[in-house]
C-alpha cells in the first residue's frame, strides 16, 4: 500500500468567481522509504499541494475542493482539525524553506527541538530534551549541547536548517514534505543539508515528498519525479528517466533552465550551448471554460490541437507518463 | 541582565536631571507671583518685596534652581506657600488616592482588554474582534467625564447599587473601598481596555503570520499550547509596552476623574495648586509624574529583556 495517495487533488485559493485554483486533479503516489521531487516554478501548486496534505492551507482562504488524500490507505482531507494534529509532526511533519524565519525566536532551540515528543508522546521536557540531542547530533549539528540552549538568531542559516530538520525528525514520521529545504542556503550547505535529508532516508525508511524549482537537488537524492505545471501534472517517472528523456516540453524547458558549470546567462544568443535558457512568459492559470493544453501558450512546438483538447497524462513507458500531444513525436 | 538593569538604572539620573530643570524653568517661565496671592489684595509694594526676600523669590534663577534640587536630593521637594505643609507630606496624603484609583482602572482595562485583543486577534474574522473595535471607538471617542456622569446617574442614582462618589482607604475594609473605586474605575476602562485590546489584537496577528507559527502548527500542537508558547511571548513587547504607557497615563491622567467623583488625589491636588499659584506643590507633584514615567520606562524596558532573547544593550 502507498504510504501517500492523492488522487485527483483540488485545491483553490479565494472564494466565488476570484477563486483561483492552485491544484487541479493531482494524482500522486508515495511509497514507504521513497523520496519523489515535486518539481515546477513558483506558483505552479507544488507548496499548495504540501499544506493540503498536511492540513496548513490558510484558514478561510484556501481549502481542497476535490478529490482525496489517503494517508496509509485513511483519508485525511476532511478531517476535523483536532484530528488532524495528531497526524501533523507525527506521520507527517514540514521542513519549511525559510530557516532564516521557520524557527520561533523567543524560545531556545532545544526546547523547540523537543516541542514535538511533548506534544504526542506526553515526555516531559526533561526527556523530550535528552532525545532532541540526539538528534541535533543525528543532524550533524555543531557543539549540540551548547546549541540546545541557544536562541535561534544565535545560529547560522545552515545551522537553523539543520535545527527545522531535526524538529521534523523528532517524533520519526514516515512522511516530511520538505519546501524548498535548501533554496535560502548557499550552495556547500545546500549539499550538507541534502546529505543529512538522505541520510535520514536510508537509516530511517523515511519517506521524502521534496518540494523543488532546483533539478539539481532533484538529481542529488530523489528517486522519482513529478513534473508540476499550473496545477496539473505534466510528467512524471525515475528521475534517470526524466533526466535522460524528458518528454513534456515544459520539463525539456525546466531542465534547459538548469544553471551548469560553464553556462551563463550574459552569453549571446548565438552561443547557444552556454546560454541559460529561460522559459518565455508567465504561469497561467486554470480558468473555468479554458480549452486546451495548459502550457500551450508557452509552448514552442504547440499546434492548433494543443490550443484545443486538453491532452491527457498517458504513459510511454514503463515508469514514464506524460501529458502532451505530442510528446511521441521524434525530438 | 543584572549589569543590564544596573546599566539601566544609571542612565535615569541624567534623565532626572533634565527633567527637573525643564520643569523648574517652565514654572519660573509661566509667570505670577506667589507672593501676591499670599500677601492679599491690600499689601503694599514693601510688603510683596519683603514676602519674595523670605521666600528666596528675588534670588537668581539659577540659584534657585540648586536650592530646589539639593531639596529634591535630600527628599525635600519645598513648602506649599498656601498649607505652609511640605509638599512631600501633602502628596503622601494623596498618592494612596490616585494609586489606588490608577490601579483598579488597571486592573479591569488589563483584565478586559488583554484578552479580548487576545481573541480577536485569533479569530480576526469574528464577533469579538468587532466588540473590540467597538470598545475602542466608544473609549476613544466618549469623554471619560461623560461617561462618569452617566454611570454615576444610572448605577448610584436610579439603581443605588454603588455610593455616588468619595474615597474610603482600602485599610477601612475592602469592600467599602472596592464600592467606591468601582465606578471611577469603570469609567476610565472603556478607553485604556480599548487601547491594550487594539494593540494586542495587532501583535497577535502580527504574530500569528510569521514563519515560525506555521513551523509550530506543523509539530501538531493545540491552540491552548500555541497561544501560550508560540504566540505569547512573541506578541509581548507591544502589550507590555501599551500597559506601562496605560499605568503612566492613569497615575497622571485621573484629574478629571477625581474631580468628579471627589476623590481627594493628586489631581485634585495640582489643580488646587495651579490655581493658587502654589508652585512649590505644582513642581513636586510633575517631578513624581516624571520619577512614575521613568521608572514606568524602566521597566517595560527590562520587560523587553526578559521577553526577547534578541534585544541586548
Amino acid at each position: 500500500m502507498s504510504l501517500l495517495s492523492l488522487d485527483g487533488l483540488v485545491t483553490e485559493f479565494g472564494s466565488g468567481a476570484s477563486a483561483v485554483r492552485a491544484v487541479n486533479g493531482l494524482n500522486l503516489e508515495i511509497q514507504p522509504g521513497e523520496i519523489v521531487a515535486l518539481v515546477g516554478e513558483s506558483g505552479c501548486g507544488k507548496s499548495a499541494t504540501s499544506y493540503s496534505i498536511s492540513g496548513l492551507l490558510p484558514e478561510g482562504r484556501g481549502r481542497v475542493k476535490g478529490g482525496t488524500i489517503k494517508l496509509n490507505g485513511r483519508e485525511i482531507q476532511n478531517l476535523p482539525e483536532r484530528k488532524m494534529r495528531k497526524i501533523r509532526g507525527r506521520e507527517i511533519s514540514m521542513i519549511f524553506q525559510e530557516p532564516m524565519t521557520a524557527l520561533n525566536p523567543t524560545m531556545t532551540i532545544g526546547a523547540q527541538v523537543a516541542e514535538p515528543l511533548e506534544i504526542h508522546y506526553g515526555l516531559s521536557p526533561r526527556v523530550a530534551r535528552a532525545r532532541a540531542l540526539d538528534i541535533l547530533r543525528q543532524v550533524n549539528l555543531p557543539y549540540p549541547e551548547d546549541k540546545m540552549r541557544a536562541y535561534p538568531h544565535q545560529l547560522s542559516g545552515g545551522q537553523r536548517q539543520r535545527v527545522v530538520i531535526a524538529l521534523a525528525l523528532i517524533a520519526e514520521p514516515q512522511l516530511i514534505i520538505a519546501d524548498e529545504p535548501t533554496t535560502a542556503l548557499d550552495v556547500t550547505v545546500q549539499a550538507q543539508i541534502l546529505s543529512v535529508l538522505r541520510e535520514i532516508n536510508e537509516r530511517n525508511g523515511t519517506a521524502i515528498l521534496l518540494i523543488t524549482h532546483d533539478f539539481g537537488v532533484v538529481a542529488e537524492i530523489a528517486h522519482r519525479v513529478v513534473v508540476m505545471y499550473a496545477g496539473y501534472k505534466v510528467e512524471e517517472g525515475r528521475v534517470e528517466d526524466i533526466f535522460d528523456r524528458p518528454r513534456h516540453p515544459y520539463t525539456k524547458a525546466l531542465l534547459a533552465s538548469m544553471p551548469r558549470l560553464g553556462t551563463s546567462l550574459t552569453a549571446s544568443q548565438e552561443d547557444e550551448h552556454v546560454r541559460i535558457a529561460g522559459i518565455p512568459g508567465i504561469v497561467e492559470h486554470f480558468e473555468p471554460g479554458r480549452r486546451g493544453c495548459i502550457f500551450s501558450g508557452r509552448c514552442e512546438h504547440a499546434t492548433e490541437f494543443c490550443f484545443k483538447d486538453v491532452p491527457p497524462l498517458s504513459t510511454t513507458s514503463e515508469n514514464q507518463s506524460v501529458a502532451c500531444h505530442n510528446s511521441e513525436e521524434p525530438e | 541582565m543584572l549589569t543590564y538593569i544596573l546599566k539601566r538604572i544609571g542612565a535615569t539620573v541624567p534623565t532626572l536631571f533634565v527633567v527637573s530643570f525643564v520643569i523648574f524653568s517652565l514654572m519660573a517661565l509661566a509667570g505670577g507671583d506667589p507672593a501676591r496671592v499670599l500677601a492679599g489684595d491690600q499689601a503694599s509694594l514693601a510688603d510683596l518685596d519683603a514676602i519674595r526676600d523670605q521666600m528666596g523669590l528675588n534670588d537668581p534663577f539659577i540659584l534657585r534652581y540648586l536650592h530646589w534640587l539639593g531639596g529634591i536630593m535630600t527628599g525635600d521637594l519645598g513648602t506649599s506657600i498656601l498649607t505652609k505643609l511640605p509638599v512631600v507630606t501633602l502628596i503622601g496624603q494623596r498618592l494612596e488616592a490616585t494609586l489606588s484609583l490608577t490601579v483598579c482602572a488597571m486592573v479591569l482595562s488589563v483584565g478586559i482588554g488583554l484578552p479580548l485583543g487576545i481573541w480577536g486577534g485569533l479569530r480576526p474574522r469574528g464577533l469579538v474582534n468587532k466588540l473590540v473595535e467597538g470598545l475602542a471607538v466608544f473609549g476613544f471617542s466618549v469623554p471619560v467625564f461623560v461617561l462618569a456622569y452617566l454611570l454615576i446617574w444610572g448605577l448610584s442614582l436610579k439603581l443605588h447599587l454603588l455610593p455616588v462618589m468619595g474615597f474610603t482607604p482600602i485599610s477601612e475594609g475592602l469592600w467599602p473601598f472596592l464600592s467606591k473605586m468601582f465606578l471611577p474605575s469603570l469609567a476610565l476602562t472603556p478607553v485604556f481596555a480599548g487601547w491594550i485590546a487594539r494593540v494586542s489584537r495587532d501583535a497577535v496577528i502580527d504574530v500569528l503570520d510569521q514563519d515560525y507559527i506555521r513551523t509550530a502548527r506543523s509539530k501538531g500542537m493545540s491552540m491552548s499550547r500555541l497561544v501560550a508558547r508560540h504566540v505569547m511571548r512573541n506578541a509581548a513587547v507591544p502589550i507590555v509596552t501599551v500597559v506601562g504607557m496605560t499605568f503612566a497615563a492613569l497615575v497622571s491622567g485621573v484629574v478629571v476623574t477625581e474631580a468628579v467623583f471627589a476623590i481627594p488625589g493628586l489631581g485634585r491636588l495640582t489643580v488646587d495648586a495651579i490655581s493658587q499659584r502654589d508652585y512649590p506643590v505644582i513642581q513636586g507633584v510633575v517631578v513624581l509624574m516624571s520619577l512614575i514615567y521613568i521608572l514606568v520606562n524602566l521597566l517595560v524596558d527590562i520587560c523587553y529583556v526578559v521577553f526577547d532573547p534578541r534585544i541586548t544593550y
